[in-house]
């Protein structure tokens, strides 16, 4: 029972936070809750362990941003199916879950290469600094540097060439 | 652009979805049980992988009638497939939901479509129920495990034969050891009965995970050992043959990644070998995971359930290229309160023909026409592997 409360404090207290650094990764907040869900799944069923780590929200991080990211999973090719079905019956008005691929933010950071916007998401979303970025990510803290300013470099680029939204 | 400023942008940017509400942690259990029942499904499930030439499967179903002819036979097999609808293994641990069953009683074959028992199976030592259990494609060739307490494993087959009509269960393999505390996780056995696959590990009480597990593969007719890979997984592993051959695939996912790797298992491998170097990438020549169990049996599709809002949807993707082909509304997504299956039950050798349970709700599909069906049972959610096989 302790388990279950402690998991059920754990969850609801870090679950808004992956579902915004996944969505800053997918540009979806539907798929991002879909993705951030089943990581939290995951550590449901490894809980036993998990409670143990230092910061488990890391261990769900990792795991949200490895389903979010690796394309070829079962996982991500089926919320690509089911964002195409749900646009195939989407009523008129647009759909929330797309918004953020719409605001000038989102339409810039989903014009990043997957590596760079993975670290600038880390960063500015998840609030990590440059070396925890590095540990979870197995990059030396120099790659992350340099990853950094060549996205905030993009970013610059794209949300001043577009200042206005373009929902 | 300054750091403050990109950073006030991204607070304004995420601050709602931030405040996103969890769901309850149930909608978090209830996706464990699916996966879980998925793994168990796929123990022994007659979608049973794969991929080998298409075209002498396609050639042999259209040589062998109608189209709800759900098995392939291996040409000159002894056994060919009866008539009929797919049968299925079910553990005397589990039930049929509608169905009465007595307590303590043994393991028993029953035809998938009526519920009807075709043979009744005692385990072959006294006092131990079995574990696992793997069908060949055509589900005429069912063979079973059984953990005994004196640390070893033994290994049974039953085969059903032409007129529908049940053998004898007979022990193959001599007694194998098994470490303490590993179990049996997945078995798979290719379609002339001549190959046995098993994966093994370590369970705790939120199901297998390695390190420490093995990938083991014996001739069943001779007895002798094939292979025996160590794989580590922490979400799932599986094994399902290809067709009529030796080739056999492993589905390996672990939280880093998940792959499918194709080995040819007809010469042995010798002690120490790794999966790794012995194996290819299947599926789309890619290696990304399909996930277990989802391949049909001509390796020309994968299949699964997934979760599309409000409703649940057979998928349908092509194993060369990975898009989707094809999707099927198959329940709602309400119904995955844990207590009822909700996915695949069954799937011809090419996907033609494919049944499918979500809750209550049960279809079958045939060429994508859809037909709502009441068949004489409802498979309950499992919790482990090895309740049912097809």
């Amino acid at each position: 029972l302790r388990h279950d409360e402690e998991f059920e404090e754990f969850y609801q207290a870090s679950y808004g936070r992956t579902v915004a650094l996944v969505a800053a990764i997918t540009g979806s907040r539907h798929e991002a809750e879909d993705v951030a869900q089943e990581a939290y799944a995951r550590a449901l069923a490894r809980w036993s362990r998990l409670r143990g780590y230092d910061l488990p929200d890391a261990w769900v991080r990792k795991v949200a941003l490895r389903i979010a990211i690796d394309s070829g999973r079962r996982l991500r090719r089926n919320l690509v199916a089911t964002v195409r079905l749900g646009a195939q019956r989407r009523p008129a008005g647009p759909d929330p879950a797309d918004d953020l691929k719409y605001t000038p933010l989102g339409a810039a950071l989903l014009g990043l290469p997957v590596h760079e916007r993975q670290v600038i998401v880390l960063h500015y979303v998840a609030d990590l600094p440059v070396h925890v970025i590095a540990r979870e990510s197995g990059l030396s803290v120099g790659t992350v540097k340099t990853r950094l300013a060549a996205g905030r470099r993009h970013l610059e680029q794209c949300l001043t060439s577009r200042p206005e939204g373009v929902a | 652009m300054q750091d403050d400023k990109l950073r006030d942008l991204f607070e304004d940017w995420s601050e709602p979805l931030r405040a996103a509400p969890a769901p309850a942690v149930a909608a978090l259990r209830s996706r464990n049980r699916r996966r879980t029942a998925r793994t168990a499904a796929a123990a022994g499930s007659a979608l049973a992988i794969v991929g080998l030439v298409a075209g002498l499967l396609v050639a042999n179903e259209a040589g062998s009638g109608s189209a709800g002819s759900p098995a392939l036979q291996a040409p000159g097999s002894a056994y060919p497939a009866p008539p009929g609808q797919p049968y299925v293994f079910v553990n005397s641990s589990a039930t049929f939901v509608n169905t009465v069953v007595a307590t303590a009683t043994p393991a028993e074959l029953r035809n998938a479509a009526t519920g009807e028992v075709v043979k009744v199976l005692k385990p072959v030592h006294r006092g131990v129920s079995f574990s696992a259990a793997a069908a060949a494609p055509g589900d005429r060739l069912f063979v079973l495990a059984q953990p005994d307490s004196d640390g070893t494993i033994s290994f049974a087959e039953v085969r059903i034969g032409p007129t529908g009509k049940a053998g004898a269960l007979r022990q193959v393999l001599p007694d194998l050891p098994i470490s303490p505390g590993m179990l049996v996780v997945n078995m798979a056995v290719n379609a002339q009965g001549t190959r046995l696959s098993f994966i093994t590990a370590a369970s705790d009480s939120y199901g297998p995970s390695g390190p420490g597990g093995s990938l083991v593969v014996y001739d069943l007719q001779t007895g002798a050992p094939i292979a025996s890979w160590p794989v580590a997984f922490d979400i799932g592993a599986s094994s399902q043959f290809l067709g009529y051959g030796n080739n056999l695939v492993a589905s390996i996912d672990t939280v880093e990644r998940g792959q499918d790797r194709l080995v040819d298992t007809t010469t042995a491998f010798p002690p120490g070998s790794s999966l790794l170097a012995d194996s290819r990438p299947y599926a789309g020549g890619s290696g990304e995971s399909f996930e277990a169990g989802d391949f049909t049996q001509d390796g020309s599709m994968a299949t699964g359930a997934v979760n599309n809002r409000s409703s649940l949807l057979l998928v349908e993707i092509s194993a060369a290229s990975g898009k989707v082909l094809r999707e099927i509304p198959i329940g709602s997504s309400a119904a995955e309160d844990g207590q009822y299956f909700c996915g695949v039950l069954w799937a011809s050798a090419n996907g033609h023909e494919v049944w499918t349970q979500c809750g209550t709700r049960q279809q079958v599909i045939v060429g994508g026409h859809v037909t709502q069906v009441r068949l004489a049972w409802l498979l309950p959610t499992t919790n482990g592997g090895g309740q049912f096989a097809w």
